[in-house]
């Protein structure tokens, strides 16, 4: 609790002074608030500037989000419904998971209109979520867009007939499987997802011996900053893991994008795909 | 030489010592029995003997002095029977017999020698333990296990041993019949130091006693000799009967008569 | 039985199921592979020999090492804090000594003193522990029966839990408060001979260190008097056990986190084998201490799919409800 919310009188004053600014040109558009990393990172590439009215303070921290930059300029919230209330919102942009923390018919009440991001699976997925959200907050030709633009910059990347595998891999040993995001990530990326090979569905951990059997050619790491905890590293001091990450390229995730699953996976992708050219693709890989 | 000395033994500091300069001594071969009310310092007086609480004066073992003996010798010279019956563990009674024998036993040695087996033999015969060997603690009576634990301090095979209280829960068949063992073992040799709270037990089988009151000797000799009217008034507050049987002399403490006030010495 | 027929039939038992241990993993080594792995004799050149050999050498024996050893340490602590407190419900998990023990390796953990040295979590996590074992000591001194003993552990046990998450909420580099829930719970997954070097010098000077007290501990059967009457040295036999319990459970809990109930069970079940005597259940509970943790990650490592159930949760399921059994029993008999 280091980092608190200003005050609430500066808080309201910073707020005030936005929708001054601002009001011109978002007279029309609904007031936005999001109280969750991943939404706040749809709302931050989605909305017009003028209609945000508050981010998770979490989108504030550059450790934890790549639009830190962006996020500082307006108010950080802690996602507690007290902030809701005070700020006010039209729309309310958050995770189902919190929601089912709160009493939506006190924001009904209140006028707000609670709108739930999903965590998409699948490209389809995601182009629909953004759209999706899009459309909520009046800004259906910007989701559209984006939509577009990331659609392109998907189809740039190089196919093999013969793909490379990869492993997403966690200190823990958590991986991802068929029917994630990282499997989506990793296919556009003209890898094979590995864990999908080893047989794992969806979000799970595989074990020590399974990889020591049966070796990725790649090994794709995210320094996601709360596995960086001693518990869950046992898996990652394991001698056996430190000969595997020593000897397979590992392509390294800098960015906290993992986190979320949005169009920033594109970028995700094509940052994989050039990280594996420079790392000395085989020949025969190399687009 | 005496099988125990004490002189000016004294436990506790300042004005509420619990013994205050008691000396008694002991004869091989004697049954001495250490009597008075409760809290007179009894127990206290054992416990010092024994070297378990810190303590003044000096204690002599056989001659020794036993307070500059280190504990694995104490340990083959003096037994210690507490008041604590509870044993931890449901041994079987041979077993915990032999535990008396730690004290002979080398630190890493595999099983009991010789020596060993029979003192322990000899102590459970003693006690008359022959047919309970293999029973285990938790299922004796309390007079077996009273032999039981008698026997243990007996596999020691050390020249005195102290007993507090030993037969203090006992009926009337156990107790006589645990004195008489008592008696037995003196007969053999062996010095013991019995803390008794039974006057009419101490008169009939001990050879000395001596009579403690709020940590002071008042007396010491024969019973007859100590358990006067006027010592048992004095220090327990009762009259008794005394009587003679078969040559021996008896009390029975009958009636209490708490001291008037012009009677409490000043 | 005989003590040295049940310690031989015991260690055959553990060598028979370690055996069987290495046999299992989530990669399926059947005997022809198995055994040219074993003996390390795998084809030079031979990438899948290698893997193999890897998977057996470097997985599984490290962790059926640290089984056996955190068994023993575990088994024998128990045994060896039974005979000096003489109480059959005493207990290093349940005492609230495995939890210390926990909250020095959390505090080591989170405050980065790892860092410096790896050293410190063991050194942390035993001297945690020795302080716990000397509090207890000193409150079941006062001849408290079995409630005040089991009372102060539990006080002990909150405490140290209390703490450790305080400690996780101070420490500089916040942390998932989940994940060292999960450690505490223990585990030997994914442990390697890092892990095992670690604990090893700590676990045997600690199982040394109590096997030398079996003599005194027999004695102390009499009471502490009579004990002191037989030669013993009271003062020195406390602190031998209570460093001998520090060293073996805190090296322990420092690799595994804390794995309860193997110190109650163990020992409970193998005294009317061993007659009773404080002394031969020592390294019986010492070898029925490795057989009961190899037994319980063989069974977590067969159960569990996908993720992995937590060995310290095996013990608990087997050990609570032998626990609950044990203080009916115990209800009945002695007066608390």
């Amino acid at each position: 609790m280091r980092r608190r919310c200003p005050p609430a009188g500066r808080c309201l004053a910073a707020v005030i002074g936005l929708c001054l600014s601002g009001l011109a040109a978002a007279e029309t558009l609904p007031r936005v608030m999001s109280t969750n990393l991943c939404a706040d990172v749809l709302l931050l590439s989605l909305a017009d500037p003028a209609q945000i009215v508050s981010v998770s303070y979490k989108s504030q921290d550059p450790r934890q989000s790549s639009m830190a930059e962006r996020a500082a300029a307006y108010p950080g919230n802690r996602a507690t419904a007290e902030e809701v209330i005070a700020l006010a919102p039209d729309i309310l942009l958050t995770s189902r998971r919190w929601l089912s923390r709160q009493d939506a018919t006190l924001f009904a009440r209140h006028g707000i209109r609670v709108v739930r991001v999903p965590f998409p699976r699948t490209w389809a997925e995601i182009f629909a979520t953004t759209r999706q959200v899009g459309a909520q907050i009046g800004r259906a030709d910007a989701a559209q867009a984006l939509v577009d633009t990331a659609r392109q910059r998907l189809a740039g990347l190089h196919r093999d007939a013969q793909p490379v595998s990869a492993l997403y891999l966690r200190p823990n040993g958590g991986s991802a499987g068929r029917g994630t995001h990282v499997d989506a990530v990793l296919e556009a990326a003209g890898f094979r997802n590995h864990a999908t090979a080893l047989g794992l569905d969806g979000w799970g951990t595989l074990s020590l011996e399974a990889l020591v059997n049966d070796p990725p050619a790649v090994i794709v790491v995210s320094n996601l900053q709360r596995d960086a905890t001693y518990a869950r590293n046992g898996f990652a001091r394991h001698p056996q893991i430190r000969r595997l990450l020593a000897e397979r390229p590992v392509l390294q995730m800098t960015q906290n994008d993992w986190g979320c699953s949005n169009l920033q996976l594109a970028q995700a992708a094509e940052a994989l795909a050039t990280q594996w050219q420079l790392a000395g693709a085989p020949a025969g890989h190399r687009p | 030489m005496n099988a125990l000395d004490v002189t000016g033994v004294s436990v506790g500091r300042g004005g509420c010592r619990r013994v205050d300069a008691v000396s008694l001594s002991v004869a091989r071969g004697e049954l001495f029995g250490l009597i008075g009310p409760n809290g007179a310092g009894k127990t206290s007086l054992l416990r010092a003997v024994a070297q378990l609480t810190p303590h003044e004066g000096e204690v002599r073992v056989g001659g020794a002095w036993f307070a500059a003996l280190s504990p694995a010798q104490r340990a083959t010279r003096l037994a210690y029977l507490g008041q604590d019956d509870r044993a931890a563990w449901p041994m079987s009674v041979a077993d915990f017999v032999a535990l008396g024998r730690l004290p002979h036993r080398r630190a890493w040695a595999r099983g009991p020698s010789a020596a060993d087996t029979a003192a322990v033999q000899a102590a459970m015969a003693a006690m008359r333990l022959g047919a309970l060997a293999g029973r285990r603690l938790d299922q004796l009576s309390g007079g077996e296990r009273t032999r039981a634990r008698l026997a243990r301090a007996l596999a020691v095979q050390a020249p005195l041993l102290l007993a507090d209280e030993p037969i203090a829960a006992l009926d009337p068949f156990h107790q006589l019949s645990v004195m008489n063992l008592l008696r037995e073992h003196c007969a053999r040799g062996g010095s013991i130091v019995v803390v008794l709270h039974d006057l009419t037990l101490a008169s009939r089988f001990c050879d000395r006693v001596l009579l403690m009151h709020q940590g002071c000797a008042v007396a010491a000799g024969t019973p007859r000799q100590v358990l006067t009217p006027g010592n048992l008034q004095r220090v327990y507050q009762v009259q008794a009967m005394h009587g003679e049987h078969d040559d021996q002399s008896y009390v029975l403490p009958w009636q209490c008569r708490p001291l008037t006030p012009s009677e409490i010495p000043a | 039985m005989r003590p040295a027929t049940l310690n031989g039939a015991l260690g055959a038992a553990v060598l028979l199921l370690a055996l069987v241990s290495l046999s299992l993993g989530p990669v399926a080594l059947d005997a022809d592979t198995l055994v040219p792995a074993l003996l390390g004799g795998g084809e030079a050149g031979d990438a899948l020999g290698q893997r193999h050999q890897a998977i057996v050498w470097d997985i599984r024996l490290p962790r059926v090492l640290l089984a056996v050893l955190v068994g023993a340490a575990l088994g024998m602590s128990g045994a060896a804090l039974q005979g000096l407190l003489r109480n059959p419900l005493a207990e290093p998990g349940l005492l609230g000594v495995s939890a210390s023990a926990s909250l020095g390796a959390v505090v080591c953990l989170y405050f980065g003193l790892t860092a410096l040295s790896v050293w410190w979590l063991p050194a942390a996590a035993m001297f945690a522990a020795t302080v716990a074992t000397a509090v207890l000591y000193l409150v079941a001194r006062r001849g408290a029966g079995n409630l005040t003993l089991i009372l102060a552990g539990i006080a002990l046990s909150s405490l140290a839990g209390a703490l450790t998450s305080l400690a996780i909420n101070l420490a500089p580099n916040p942390a998932d408060v989940q994940d060292i829930v999960l450690w505490l719970l223990g585990s030997l997954a994914d442990r390697s001979f890092d892990d095992v070097r670690l604990c090893l010098p700590f676990v045997l000077t600690g199982l040394g260190v109590l096997l030398s007290c079996g003599r005194s501990l027999d004695a102390l059967t009499l009471g502490e008097d009579e004990a002191a009457s037989l030669g013993v040295h009271l003062a020195r036999l406390r602190a031998r056990v209570i460093l001998g319990t520090a060293l073996c459970v805190g090296a322990s809990v420092a690799v595994t986190g804390s794995i309860g109930f193997v110190g109650l069970v163990v020992p409970h079940m193998l005294r009317h084998a061993v007659g009773s005597h404080p002394a031969r259940l020592l390294p019986a509970s010492a070898l029925g201490g490795a057989l009961l943790l190899l037994a319980a990650d063989g069974v977590s490592r067969l159960v569990s799919g996908n993720t992995e159930l937590m060995l310290g949760v095996v013990t608990a399921l087997i050990g609570a409800p032998f626990f609950f059994v044990l203080v009916m029993r115990a209800r009945g008999e002695v007066p608390a």
